[in-house]
């Protein structure tokens, strides 16, 4: 008897609701985020058309050496050893440096790449191949000094934690291409990053658009497999049941999120398929293989990422983020950056080459960068040691690149001092390469918003200008 | 951690717990006066294929294995209703199904009834308050 009392009520409740209504009603619940629309991630069609379908984002997560592998600053061989006139450090604000630290020369042997005679160190010899299809910008200034901030601004345009990411942004604008694969992949690779999931969470966008990070050992995807004890044949009939009784309540109660659900569960059963698929590489070729580094050391990891970023984007993935850890070179430079650049430089140039030739790099836009740069002057944490020198953090000049969808490749953006303090031409503010990435999806910056408390966010904030010298 | 409920289990501000994270939870940066309600092919993956959610499935079959009426008890568990008779016709093609599955795998016939527990744990009805 309690439990047809409570029946009654809870039936009232919903002809209410969804009955009598359900029109008005449904209207206003997905205006306030409340129910989903049928499928939040079908392609939509962005302001305008971008020349870019999709992103891969190379971080470089803790702050790759500028003046190491993009930047040469020979001049810092002068004061090499000794500290650097007041006028260059009197504002510096570092995050363990005192700005009376010896200048640290780079022995890296830079040479001019490319027809575009990009120069570059030693350290990245398969970037030099590629040097006329990437647009590198030696300007990039953020308002970070440490990691977590520095990562959150990068791809939230906020240091403060909470905000939607780029990759996010992006997925929830244009939908996804994949009816078999989530819209936004993170795939990592190195030790731990600082910035963590926040570098692909969807803030108070809806979850749908969130990153979905595939694992870097073991199941990729959790829970992907299907638990002990249950067959194929099983899954199918559970799901046929559950999409039963979820289409009878939908056509009792009429709630679309009860739609989304259902599609959400065809999408989880498509992917415990297609996935598998995804990271079969057994039908790419040798050449390809090799080409990434994979199966062999030290580039396997990456280059396996690299090429699942390839075949992501190849099946219609709006946005790969590739999270490699850690190129927070504050000891022993010279060995830690060799080992960083070693593990990826193939990769990254292959990448590069593989969508080139397969027609895919004009449409996939690739950024390769850290969340700031580190210092021309040199931290010491073990003063017995002569090669213990390395570089702090440091957010005011530091190097970045684009390369692919709706950029003009073999050309340098920006300038910095002699000695890599500062900027001293065409500074590029993070909310400035988020307007320029948005830009090349198709997006004016200023209009991609959500109503979130009472007032439209974006990602670049307040702030932020297209930089159209980088624009093909 | 697997038998924890969430709310025993420490907080990382950015290493969050899996689950609550599919699943929508509150940031903590501000206060949240209705929680955003989504739902992911991720959601779907958790809860269909998270061994804790198996064994919760596996758990409501057997306190209603000596129930009469099992297919309406464990849906007035699950769901605070009895089942409409179209409702409950679909769980019982469901189990005879699942028993012919489970027949021609070798496996045992009681098994088809973690799996209506399964089905109902994973419906839009039980996921949400609607």
């Amino acid at each position: 008897m309690e439990q047809l009392n409570t029946f009654r009520r809870r039936q009232f409740l919903k002809n209410w609701a969804y009955g009598l209504g359900s029109m008005a009603l449904g209207d206003l619940l997905v205006r306030d985020g409340y129910a989903a629309a049928p499928n939040p991630l079908a392609p939509k069609k962005p302001h305008f058309p971008g020349k870019a379908k999709s992103v891969i984002f190379l971080f470089m997560e803790g702050g790759p050496s500028q003046m190491d592998l993009y930047d040469p600053k020979p001049a810092l061989t002068k004061y090499h050893g000794k500290p650097l006139p007041a006028e260059y450090t009197k504002d510096l604000k570092l995050a363990f440096t005192k700005p009376t630290a010896a200048a640290l020369a780079s022995p890296r042997v830079f040479r001019p790449c490319g027809q575009s005679g990009i120069m570059m160190s030693d350290y990245i010899p398969h970037m030099h191949e590629v040097a006329d299809d990437i647009c590198l910008v030696r300007s990039m200034h953020t308002e970070a000094v440490n990691h977590h901030p520095g990562q959150l601004f990068l791809f939230t345009g906020s240091i403060q934690f909470g905000r939607p990411t780029m990759g996010a942004w992006s997925v929830s604008g244009l939908g996804s291409e994949s009816q078999n694969l989530p819209g936004f992949v993170v795939l990592s690779s190195g030790v731990g990053t600082s910035g963590g999931a926040s570098n692909f969470m969807s803030g108070f966008l809806p979850s749908t658009y969130q990153g979905t990070q595939f694992r870097s050992g073991g199941e990729p995807i959790l829970y992907l497999s299907n638990p002990e004890g249950i067959s194929a044949a099983t899954q199918r009939a559970g799901l046929d049941a559950i999409k039963e009784l979820n289409e009878a309540h939908l056509a009792d109660v009429g709630d679309p999120e009860i739609a989304a659900r259902i599609q959400s569960y065809e999408l989880a059963y498509r992917m415990q398929t297609s996935a598998p698929e995804l990271l079969d590489f057994s039908k790419e070729s040798p050449e390809t293989l090799a080409m990434y580094g994979i199966g062999k050391e030290p580039t396997n990891q990456y280059g396996t990422n690299a090429l699942l970023a390839r075949r992501m984007v190849e099946r219609g993935v709006r946005f790969v983020l590739m999270m490699d850890a850690s190129w927070d070179t504050h000891t022993n430079l010279n060995s830690a950056l060799k080992k960083k650049t070693m593990a990826t430089d193939q990769p990254v140039a292959a990448l590069l080459k593989d969508l080139k030739r397969r027609g895919l790099l004009e449409e996939t836009l690739v950024v390769w960068g850290g969340e700031f740069g580190r210092t021309p002057i040199s931290e010491i944490r073990n003063t017995s040691d002569p090669d213990n020198a390395g570089r702090d953090h440091h957010p005011s000049g530091y190097s970045m690149w684009l390369a692919g969808g709706g950029i003009k490749g073999g050309q340098v953006i920006g300038e910095t001092d002699e000695l890599g303090f500062t900027i001293t031409r065409d500074k590029v503010e993070v909310h400035d390469l988020q307007a320029t990435i948005l830009h090349c999806l198709g997006f004016d910056h200023t209009r991609l918003t959500y109503r979130h408390m009472g007032r439209d966010f974006r990602l670049t904030d307040v702030h932020g200008n297209v930089v159209k010298a980088m624009l093909a | 951690a697997l038998y924890r409920r969430t709310l025993y289990t420490s907080w990382k501000r950015s290493g969050p717990n899996p689950a609550l994270l599919l699943f929508d939870r509150p940031f903590r940066e501000t206060c949240t006066t209705r929680r955003s309600r989504t739902s992911t092919p991720l959601q779907a993956l958790n809860l269909l294929n998270d061994p804790v959610f198996l064994e919760a499935a596996h758990g409501l079959a057997v306190r209603t294995a000596a129930e009469p009426n099992r297919i309406d008890r464990m849906f007035s568990i699950a769901l605070g209703r009895p089942p409409a008779e179209s409702e409950r016709q679909s769980l019982a093609r469901y189990l005879d199904r699942q028993i012919g599955i489970l027949q021609a795998e070798g496996r045992p016939a009681e098994e088809a009834w973690t799996g209506v527990a399964r089905v109902l744990l994973n419906t839009d009805e039980f996921i949400n308050r609607n």
